[in-house]
């Protein structure tokens, strides 16, 4: 029986049983997923119904056009994903090979692109806790900056963190410059669209009337806690994404070695679902976390 | 006058095995929703056990094998006992939470007394103004407790009272109730008295000693009890008055100790206060444009401050640390309130980096140290002087 | 006996430990388990002992008070993480649901393999964190105490919440193995295993896999949420930093309240195999039971606000998990009913699992009965964290799981080892438990409802003689457990051997001789009614039962 059926475990009956047994397992183990991330979304609805400041003021520090990339290499790569199934299942070896390549091309370039962002942030101390220190970004500055100037300022601001206050906080940008300059209110990201802050919020929250000067929006409490949400879900994602390569990565070894036929593709099937539910779960973090309050 | 209310609430023997005294209009409720459930889970409990004792007995293997008749099923029974539990839990159901409306609603007329519990004391504010680690209630009279917490969890737990909450941080929770029994008197050290009021959410170390006592007093002996605690510039005991800085020192074990501290030590929650006074301030954060505190200014500049950062403390804050300290309003509204204020202040000093001389001394202000004197904040002046405030809380 | 059984095929300790067979997987899940159990009850004795005085008889001076705190803390987290909530489904599931299903093994060896190393790494760290300084949180690790080390706990919290992030999925894996194998691997038809053949053990691990798959993860994600907010303050649980700690009671009972049923329903499954055998009669109402399991695992995950009212919950809120509450308390109760009708005109033989199922009865009724105080609103505000919820749980996990899982250690131990224990030593230390306990946790219902809060390392004068009974009931116990191991000890070396079916009972795993051949099955077993115990006859010179006749011709005859 082993030699006619070399995948087939001891404890199954058939083929048939063994796929089905896994199939049922994966999905199980997806929903197991979603509940995993579910504690975080869980978390992401409370924050945003109590403190909806929070939310639209910090999230206008994120790239949308770095997300909508991202979004884009990610629904490409579903769709190499879910072809290469096609294809270990018409037994057209090369071109599941291809496509499993071209799928780790582009988890790697979604990572790349995360790269990109969380440097971004750490650089400018946008970062969880009491790390959260953000200096102001005027945004003709901002645009003006290129690549390169960043990272030479980044290397300030790193010197800067390294050296910690008692309790914990870090010593800030805020300590760097004379204290008479230490104000945290003003600041406000680069892309602050002051027409907006004075027709819509001025209304809700009467204290901006008052506020010295009006045409800047005060920086609501805690915006830390957007950068936490932001990482926690960016990065519990981005480790699930990293696993998906690897994944990958044992798949295309086992292909381009042969062992999968149109009789036995399970693991390239299996690992299809898991790399879907991968780019789901991004689908939605794009526009919870990139898209939200300017309407 | 005896209350016709307390005949009603004489506990039986049966309620005094299982709970402990009914104190309060919260308990007496509560007494009767208690009786019913243990009524009925008892008799439910004595079926299952009895019926299983006369099967054991009855129905023992008399060989191993023994036929059985095939009962598998008899729906008129499961449906009678699903539905007849159900009836019975629906019904504890309603009382449970006819009694939890009634907690959780206080009465209009209620008395306020905020509660902060902290690691591990309470602090009881009443409504003139004055603090105790003690909750002094007058019989009768609704009284809410405004909850909160300065650090952890903690519990407020008044089992006589048959009522608690939790207290968090950042957050206030209420019970409230109406005492209707007074308290076993306060005798001594070893015996005070009074009802037990435990903190039920574990906080660390010192939870489990993080007890205080309850005192249902009637109204002559509470309202002077309120006099006695709204002023701290007197002791109640011998009659003389206090110095501003042991009265300020008082003040900052029982409020502020728990975040700040006077000995310089790193790892606190809040600055330390030692060379506070005109030290050299940095802050990371300020809601006036341009704000400097500097060594050199006014002393009105900094006790402008220092006042601002009591009863304000998140309008200015200091480089380091966090934004986390309740306003202390028990310092203001008031001429008595203004005055612990200054006798926080004169605590500031003494313990501030630049040579302190105190403005209270029996040198200088012979009156303050003068049992007989009229001291301007006694009450009787303040009544005197009709200018309302403290008065009010003090003689209700 | 020469036959190779599992427990010589093959031989080795290499073969013990890279084992892909279910029944080993299980026997080394059994003594993982009774060997944290142990530690676990050090632990409680420590506890028990140092509330024998009224300011303590170990720890008496304030800043010991933390010790007092870790030894609660360990006893509550070793307790339920390693011992309650792998217990029953990890040793007693594993090694008989492919047995009694009619499998070869579960679906996934493999996976339940790498599940047994999740869980011994996952007990390792958390026995490595009290090495390096324990922890005082409580087993519940309530923020703020645990997630601000500023105000809180300084311990070695963050290594003991991953150890237990660990061991979570540990359990998820085993309750995936279950569902595939419970609805995958069963024999097929004809005389195959349909769903109403099932045994209720079954049934029960399989709405407890249902829990431990749709729970568990979020136990998992509000773990690492809380190591984040202890390392980096990400201001999602801690006050200060702009958290909502109340948002941690939620996440924590989300998963914690279903938990209790992943201890309670395989102990319940066991009752529903243990008390049709020994009644030598057909379970009563086999459906009733069956869906009852479900519609606790359905309605036990609508309740954790339970645990929440004086917490600050709304009052909405506070009176709908009231109501939902006292709906999960029928299901329960229709399980108790149905096991006395089981039970009535049977014929009821006294043997060891026997005993400890009536021990069940008695207690878990208790248990349940107390906790409709807890779930009515206005009760549970002058009950709630105090010894009142002490005494609810401890006998609802001791009294209901534990004595589930001896009930069925004493039940399947000659089908695991193949050797018989002796009846009467085993029976005495099933009294000396249930004296012990009853001890134990009888006074601490009065200390509750007197108003003694829980977790206090000092308690007032007045408490002091419950106090004091209740730590004596903890010696008398000790001293059952210590005598139970010791018979159980005692038949594996001198015990007789084991027939396939000691008891007469119905279920597959008896048909198999004691103990079970490697691949238990070399043919799918023919399925027949799991509680047709008529068809069972004594044959004494074998000491056991056997089938009077087959499956297919009993239900040919009871067609026609």
């Amino acid at each position: 029986m082993s030699t006619t059926q070399p995948h087939l475990a001891s404890h199954f009956n058939s083929p048939q049983q063994q796929f089905d047994s896994g199939k049922l397992g994966i999905w199980l183990f997806l929903t197991t997923e979603i509940l995993l991330f579910s504690g975080l979304f869980c978390a992401y609805a409370v924050y945003r119904s109590n403190h909806p400041d929070i939310f639209a003021f910090a999230h206008q520090y994120l790239n949308k056009w770095l997300g909508a990339l991202n979004t884009l290499i990610l629904i490409s790569s579903s769709f190499t994903m879910a072809w290469s199934v096609r294809a270990a299942q018409l037994n057209q070896k090369n071109l599941c090979t291809t496509l499993l390549a071209i799928t780790i091309l582009c988890g790697s370039a979604f990572l790349s692109v995360k790269y990109i962002e969380y440097k971004n942030k750490w650089q400018e101390h946008l970062l969880p806790g009491p790390r959260y220190n953000p200096r102001e970004l005027p945004p003709a500055e901002a645009e003006a900056l290129d690549d390169q100037s960043r990272d030479r300022k980044g290397a300030t601001w790193e010197g800067g963190a390294a050296s910690t206050l008692p309790h914990g906080r870090s010593l800030t940008v805020a300590a760097l410059i004379p204290p008479t300059e230490t104000f945290r209110a003003p600041i406000g990201p680069a892309g602050l669209n002051p027409a907006w802050v004075d027709n819509d919020r001025s209304s809700r929250f009467s204290m901006s009337w008052l506020a010295p000067t009006p045409s800047l929006e005060p920086e609501p409490n805690n915006t830390h806690i957007f950068f936490g949400i932001y990482f926690l879900m960016t990065g519990l994602h981005a480790i699930h994404v990293l696993v998906g390569i690897s994944l990958i990565t044992w798949l295309l070894l086992r292909t381009t070695r042969g062992d999968f036929s149109p009789q036995y593709f399970a693991p390239i099937d299996f690992t299809a679902l898991y790399w879907h539910i991968v780019d789901l779960i991004w689908i939605f973090l794009f526009p919870l976390l990139y898209l939200i309050g300017n309407t | 006058m005896p209350n016709p209310l307390h005949l009603l609430s004489q506990q039986s023997p049966v309620d005094k095995f299982f709970l402990p005294p009914s104190s309060s209009n919260l308990a007496r409720d509560f007494d009767w929703g208690w009786n019913f459930v243990l009524g009925s889970t008892a008799f439910f409990f004595m079926i299952v056990v009895v019926v299983m004792c006369i099967f054991i007995i009855k129905y023992r293997r008399r060989g191993p094998n023994e036929q059985t008749p095939v009962i598998t099923r008899n729906i008129p029974l499961e449906v009678m006992w699903t539905g007849i539990p159900l009836a019975l839990v629906m019904a504890i159901f309603f009382v449970g939470f006819k009694g939890f409306i009634n907690y959780d609603t206080p009465q209009s007329d209620c008395r306020p007394v905020q509660v902060v519990a902290s690691k591990w004391t309470f602090d009881f504010t009443y409504p003139n103004g004055s603090m105790d680690k003690n909750l002094y209630l007058e019989k009768g009279i609704p009284t809410l407790l405004n909850i909160t917490s300065s650090d952890v969890l903690h519990g407020v737990y008044i089992p006589a009272f048959r009522t608690q909450r939790n207290a968090i941080f950042g957050r206030t929770t209420q019970i409230w109730f109406i005492p209707e029994q007074l308290s076993p008197p306060f005798i001594n050290a070893q015996n005070p008295g009074g009802f037990n009021l435990f903190c039920t959410q574990y906080c660390g170390q010192g939870h489990s000693k993080m007890i205080t006592h309850v005192y249902v007093l009637n109204k002559e002996d509470y309202d002077r009890k309120m006099i006695e605690l709204a002023n701290p510039f007197k002791d109640a005991a011998t009659g003389k008055w206090i110095p501003y800085v042991k009265v300020g020192q008082r003040f900052f074990n029982q409020s502020c100790i728990s975040c700040h501290n006077v000995t310089g030590a790193p790892g606190s929650i809040g600055p330390t206060w030692k060379g506070l006074w005109k030290s050299k301030v940095t802050f990371s954060y300020s809601n006036v444009l341009g704000y400097t505190l500097s060594p050199s200014d006014s002393d009105k500049k900094w006790e402008a401050y220092i006042r601002e950062s009591v009863l304000d403390p998140g309008a200015k804050i200091v480089a380091g640390f966090p934004n986390s300290m309740p306003p202390q309003p028990q310092f203001s509204g008031n001429t008595l309130n203004d005055e612990k204020f200054h006798a926080l202040l004169a605590y500031i000093k003494s313990v501030g980096s630049l040579p302190y001389t105190p403005e209270f001394t029996p040198e200088k202000n012979p009156d303050l140290f003068n049992a007989d004197a009229k001291h301007p904040y006694h009450p009787e002046s303040l009544a005197a002087k009709g200018k309302g405030g403290q008065g009010e809380g003090v003689t209700r | 006996m020469t036959t190779a059984n599992y427990l010589t095929h093959p031989r080795g300790i290499r073969s013990w430990l890279l084992t892909l067979d279910h029944k080993r997987i299980g026997i080394m899940y059994l003594v993982s388990t009774l060997a944290a159990f142990s530690l676990g009850g050090l632990f409680a004795m420590i506890v028990r002992t140092q509330l024998l005085s009224p300011n303590g008889a170990i720890f008496t001076v304030a800043k010991d008070y933390d010790h007092y705190n870790q030894m609660f803390t360990l006893h509550g987290a070793i307790m339920i993480f390693l011992v309650l909530i792998p217990g029953v489904p990890g040793a007693l599931g594993n090694f008989v649901l492919p047995l009694m299903l009619g499998a070869r093994d579960v679906a996934f060896p493999r996976l339940n393999l790498f599940s047994y190393y999740l869980y011994v790494s996952g007990a390792l760290i958390v026995i490595l964190s009290i090495i390096l300084g324990a922890v005082d949180t409580g087993w519940t690790f309530y923020t703020p105490y645990s997630s601000d080390p500023d105000i809180g706990s300084r311990d070695a919290v963050s290594l003991m919440v991953f150890g237990i992030f660990i061991l979570g999925f540990s359990s998820i894996l085993t309750g995936m193995n279950f569902i595939v194998t419970i609805h995958k691997l069963r024999p097929s038809p004809p005389n195959g295993m349909t769903w109403f053949r099932m045994p209720l053990f079954l049934w029960s691990l399989y709405a407890t896999a249902v829990i431990q798959i749709l729970a568990t993860p979020i136990l998992g994600i509000t773990l690492l949420l809380l190591i984040m907010e202890r390392t980096l303050h990400v201001g999602i649980f801690s006050p200060r930093f702009g958290g909502d700690p109340i948002l941690f009671q939620h996440f924590f009972w989300f998963y914690s309240h279903p938990a209790v049923y992943i201890m309670i329903l395989p102990a319940m499954g066991i009752m529903s195999e243990v008390i049709p055998t020994f009644s030598r009669k057909p379970i009563f109402g086999y459906h009733f039971v069956a869906i009852s399991s479900l519609a606790i695992a359905i309605i036990g995950f609508l309740v954790w606000g339970h645990h929440m009212f004086p917490n600050g919950q709304s009052t909405l809120l506070s009176t709908i998990f009231s109501f939902l509450t006292m709906c999960v308390a029928i299901p329960s109760a229709i399980k108790v009913w149905n096991w006395l009708a089981t039970m009535y005109k049977g014929s009821i033989s006294l043997k060891t699992p026997m005993c400890y199922a009536l021990a069940f009865l008695f207690l878990f009724t208790l248990g349940g009965l107390s906790g409709i105080y807890l779930g009515s609103l206005s009760l549970n505000v002058h009950v709630h964290d105090t010894y009142f919820v002490v005494a609810h749980f401890h006998f609802v996990m001791f009294g209901g799981t534990l004595m589930g899982f001896l009930s069925g250690l004493h039940y399947w131990w000659p089908k695991m080892t193949g050797k018989l224990y002796n009846e009467n030593p085993a029976r005495l230390a099933c009294a000396l438990i249930f004296l012990g306990f009853n001890t134990t946790f009888l006074p601490q219902f009065l200390l509750g409802s007197h108003g003694m809060p829980r977790r206090s390392a000092t308690y007032l004068p007045e408490f002091a003689p419950y106090h004091i009974l209740s730590s004596l009931g903890a010696g008398i116990q000790l001293l059952g457990f210590i005598l139970a191991a010791a018979v159980l000890i005692h038949s594996l070396f001198r015990g007789r051997q084991s027939p396939p079916n000691p008891w007469g009972a119905a279920t597959l795993e008896w048909s198999c001789p004691s103990p079970p051949p490697h691949d238990n099955f070399s043919t799918p077993p023919l399925v027949g009614d799991p509680y047709d115990h008529a068809n069972l006859v004594w044959i004494s010179d074998q000491e056991g039962y056997r089938r009077s006749q087959e499956p297919e011709a009993r239900s040919q005859k009871s067609q026609t």
